[in-house]
Order: C-alpha cells, then structure tokens, then sequence
C-alpha cells in the first residue's frame, strides 16, 4: 500500500513507515531514549531527500517527547526554570541550525553536512555506550555491584560567573553553560533533526551536576519545546516538513515506544546499551559508507530553490 | 476559412476521436496547422503512474490530395513543461569522501518535455533543422551550451537523468495521419509530470523547412488532498509548522492515553 508524500515528493510504502516509527519507537521505549537519531538516517536509507528527513525527523521528535514529558510533569520531576533557560538557548540555536541548514541547501552540500555530522556523533556516541557497558557487563560478571556516578564534586563550569539557583534541581549553578548547552543541542535539533537527548542527559549530569531523577524529565521539556520551535522555523524557512511523512512515523512511533518500555522493565541494562551501542555504530557505519564508495552518478539536478 | 476540425485530448485510453469536421471547401494558399485540446486544464492524482496524451489536429489549406498530406509534411508536436532554473552538481572524491565540488546553474529550462514527430527525426525535418529551432531533447539548454561549451556534461547530465526518470521523452513516428489531413500524435505524460502550465506545440514542415507552428496552454493541476498539503507548506508556512507541532503533540498525548503506564 503506497502513500505519497507531499513534502518528500515520493511515494513510499505505508506499512514500511509505520514499521520503521514503530521500530524506532520500540527502541526508544526500551532504552529510554528520543529516537531522533535513528529515525533520520533510517529515512535517509529509505530514499526520503535528507533535508526532508530531518525536518520532519524535529516534528516526529515532539510526539515521542511530548507524553514522556507529561509523565515527569505528573510525577513533579521536571526543573521548569532550568528548562526554560535551556530552552532559550535552545531556541536561538535551533534559529541558527535553520539558516545555517538553508545556507547549506542551497549550496547543494546539506545532505554530505547530515551524514557527517551523524557519523561523527553516531560513532562517538556509539563508541562510548559500547566500551562503557562492556565495562559494565565484565564488573557485573564479577559479582560486584555497578557503582552509579555520584554527581556532587565541582567542576570548571562552577567558576564561571552569572549563578542562579534552581531549586528543585538544588543546583546553584551559572547560566552560561546552560544556556550554552541549550544553544548546541537546539542547533543539533535544526540540523540533524534529533530531540538531542543523548548529549543533554549526560551534558546535565556531568557538568550541571544536575540530580539524575530531574534530569530525564527536564531535558524532555526543553526537547519538546526546541523541536517544536524547529518544525516551525523549518516549516517557514525550508518548507521541507513532510506532515505526512510525520504523522505515519509518529503513529508507529507513539505505539511502538509503549512496547518497548514494558520490555525494557524485564531486561538487562547494560546487554541493553551493549546491543543499543552495536544497533548506533551500525547505522553510522553505513552512513559513512555511503559517503565513500564512488556514486552510481556523480551529477546530481536540483530545480528551483532545492 | 477553415474551422478548427477535432478538438479532442484523450487521456489515459487509447480512443478515437469523433471528429465533426468541415470539410475545406476553399482552398487557401499557405497550409496550416491546428490542433486542439478538449480541456484546457488537466487534474491528476497523486497515484497517477502515467499517461498517453492524445492529441488531434488537422493540417489546412493544403492544395495536394489528402493523401498526398502524409508524405508532403513532417509535423512534430511538443508538450513541455514548466521552465525553471536547475542546478546540475558534480561530485568528486575529496579527501576519501565523495563531495559535490562543481555546480552549474542552468537557466530556463523545462521541468519536462514531450516530443512526437511524424516520420524518423533525419527525414524531411532533420535531427539538426530541429535543435536549431529549439525543437526536441537535444534542443533543451543548448543555447546555455553555445555560449559556454565546457557545460557539455552537466548539460548531457541533466538531460541524461530527465530522460531516465521519463521527463524528457522523444518519440518517433507518434504523429500518425488518419485520413487526409487529420493527425493523431501520441505524447507520453509521465508519472512526476510537474504542475504548472505546460505549453502544446505542433509544429509542421514541408522539405526541411518550419512552414508553420502553433501553441496551445494546457494546465496541469494536481486535484487532491496533498497537493492541498503542499500548498499549504508553500503560501501558509507558519500555519503549517504549528499545524505539525499541534499534530504531534495531539499523537504524542493520545499514545498517553490510550497506553496508559503510569
């Protein structure tokens, strides 16, 4: 059954959509995670043009975000004004990603930009889960018991000036680095159309010293609100949001993630973020493949503004 | 004088056209072609695979026997598309990745273009008769290539892929004479023809020479819900960013909902 997408100007099959959303929403139910940076290089694979997939990737991030979000708010561990700060920056930044990926559009280099950028962080990303719940698992295997981090030492970030206290994360900590982290993730979220989760939770626990059980529901609440900011800012500027495409991947997605979060309770964390690590390095490596092996055709057309 | 003879366009079915004809009862001196279209605007829905586009026309004033039409007269009938500027990029191998290092912007040229002539293109009407009135899929943005040569490839490129991907189509002997000087030519209307206006242009000559042309507007208009998407995208931009916000947080709090965990 095939669908055709406005946006993307393609048309796909349905089913291989919801499948994919719900694959994605599967994992990031059981790992806990957005999803975001597997859904745009899976479009990618799938023929979907990046800058499509990306900006749709920012609009599918809100649905997975958005009820995770309203499950932190009920339990209270969301930092609203921490939040907000990150999101200031993450609005400004998400402005910047948008330009700087309409610049890069029309010089026709987005889509090498995208798949670099994924395979750099994909690796790094990757690479660190993997070797770290290798660690895990042969400490386990040992009998002892895996020792969580504790946040509480100071840092670097602690000299900077401009504090504020944020009460519920009882951290008194300078704005410049929050907002700053704010401004990365929220370019990230532009450019690479992911919720940037994966680098604000440990960014949040290891520099801001942020306690763990706010951590999740707060970097929720600036996703939400940076990647809705995204969709908006893509949606005016490159007019590449496939609301089609969007709402196929969502529902698969939404459902998917329920899935996977009743299985994540009966399994092992660190064989978990082994198998996560493996599933990341994987689609790095494939797209980084693809941007060395020599191209069917090395010409390529874009009409009019694409 | 002599009124337009058959006026019909036929998508989709191969059928034959009624044509109330008035028979030229006063011949003039200079022959003439006509052709018509039944509509001048034609919808198509976003699972359209792909089309023959019929259209009729006649040639007039002839002096020779209706028979004789078909052997006096090349007649070469275009359907091209929208024109817009392209940007044709090339990759080359930097640093072990493949980059697009060289792009050409070439302007004005259609989006997609059908071309059916009467005979083999090298009969009465030549390949090279053709390019030099712009006619045919070797004409497209060869005046960009007549001022810059070392465009060739990216020129050939552009071509190359519209021609695979079924936009650039050449077709020949799809102009068939039906009776005396009444002519039938077959254009092919692929699956991403794009929308916009689109221009109908016959075209007729007698011993190599352009003796007459004609052009006719056809829209082409996609008539479903998503092109009404894509509309929106392009002239309400802001409305369909928060339409998408709002559409993804309706999803992600129904799937709260409805799987409740908590």
């Amino acid at each position: 059954m095939s669908i055709y997408l406005p946006i993307a100007e393609i048309s796909v099959n349905i089913l291989v959509l919801v499948l994919m959303g719900g694959a994605v929403g599967f994992l990031s139910g059981l790992f806990g995670v957005g999803g975001g940076f597997l859904i745009t290089p899976l479009l990618i694979f799938y023929n979907i043009p990046p800058s499509v997939a990306v900006a749709t990737g920012a609009n599918q991030v809100i649905a997975s975000s958005f009820s995770g979000m309203l499950a932190h708010l009920k339990r209270g561990t969301v930092d609203v004004k921490l939040g907000l700060f990150l999101l200031a920056g993450g609005v400004i930044g998400a402005f910047i990603g948008t330009q700087v990926f309409r610049i890069l559009r029309e010089q026709g280099q987005l889509d090498l930009v995208v798949s670099l950028l994924y395979v750099v962080f994909l690796g790094i990303i990757g690479g660190l889960m993997l070797t770290e719940s290798l660690k895990a698992l042969r400490r386990s295997r040992g009998g002892k018991k895996v020792p969580m981090r504790r946040a509480g030492e100071h840092n670097w970030v602690h000299g900077l000036p401009l504090k504020m206290r944020f009460r519920q994360s009882r951290i008194f900590v300078s704005i410049i680095p929050v907002i700053g982290l704010g401004l990365f993730v929220g370019f990230l979220s532009a450019i690479m159309g992911v919720g940037g989760g994966f680098i604000m939770v440990p960014a949040m626990i290891y520099l801001l010293k942020v306690p763990t059980n706010v951590v999740i529901g707060t970097s929720l609440f600036q996703i939400v609100f940076t990647s809705a900011f995204t969709t908006v800012s893509h949606a005016v500027t490159n007019q590449t949001v496939d609301i089609v495409l969007a709402v196929t991947l969502m529902a698969g997605g939404v459902a998917g993630a329920q899935y996977g979060a009743l299985v994540g309770q009966k399994l092992r964390g660190e064989q978990l973020r082994a198998l996560l690590a493996l599933l990341v390095l994987l689609v790095g490596l494939r797209l980084g493949f693809d941007l060395v092996v020599t191209p069917d055709d090395l010409f390529s057309v874009a009409t009019g503004g694409a | 004088m002599i009124r337009l003879v058959a006026l019909l366009i036929w998508l989709l079915a191969p059928g034959i056209a009624l044509a109330q004809s008035n028979v030229p009862d006063v011949i003039g001196p200079q022959p003439k072609i006509q052709i018509g279209l039944s509509t001048d605007t034609i919808f198509i829905t976003s699972d359209f695979t792909g089309a023959v586009l019929t259209v009729f026309g006649a040639v007039t004033n002839t002096s020779g026997s209706p028979e004789a039409t078909d052997s006096a007269y090349t007649i070469a009938v275009t359907l091209e598309g929208p024109r817009e500027k392209a940007v044709v990029r090339k990759k080359s191998r930097v640093f072990g990745i493949w980059v697009n290092t060289h792009s050409e912007e070439l302007k004005n040229v259609p989006l997609s273009y059908s071309i059916a002539t009467s005979s083999r293109i090298g009969g009465p009407a030549g390949n090279t008769v053709l390019t030099d009135l712009g006619i045919g899929v070797e004409a497209i943005a060869a005046g960009t290539l007549q001022k810059e040569a070392e465009l060739a490839d990216f020129v050939e490129a552009l071509r190359r892929q519209r021609i695979e991907s079924g936009l650039y189509t050449q077709n020949d002997d799809a102009v068939q004479f039906l009776s005396g000087p009444l002519f039938r030519a077959s254009l092919s209307l692929p699956a991403e023809i794009p929308v916009g206006l689109h221009v109908v242009e016959a075209f007729m000559f007698a011993n190599g020479k352009l003796i007459d042309q004609v052009s006719l507007p056809l829209r082409i208009a996609k008539s479903d819900w998503e092109q009404t998407i894509s509309r929106a995208a392009r002239n309400n931009s802001l409305i369909y960013g928060l339409l998408a916000v709002i559409l993804a947080v309706v999803t992600g709090w129904l799937g709260r909902i409805v799987f409740k965990r908590d």
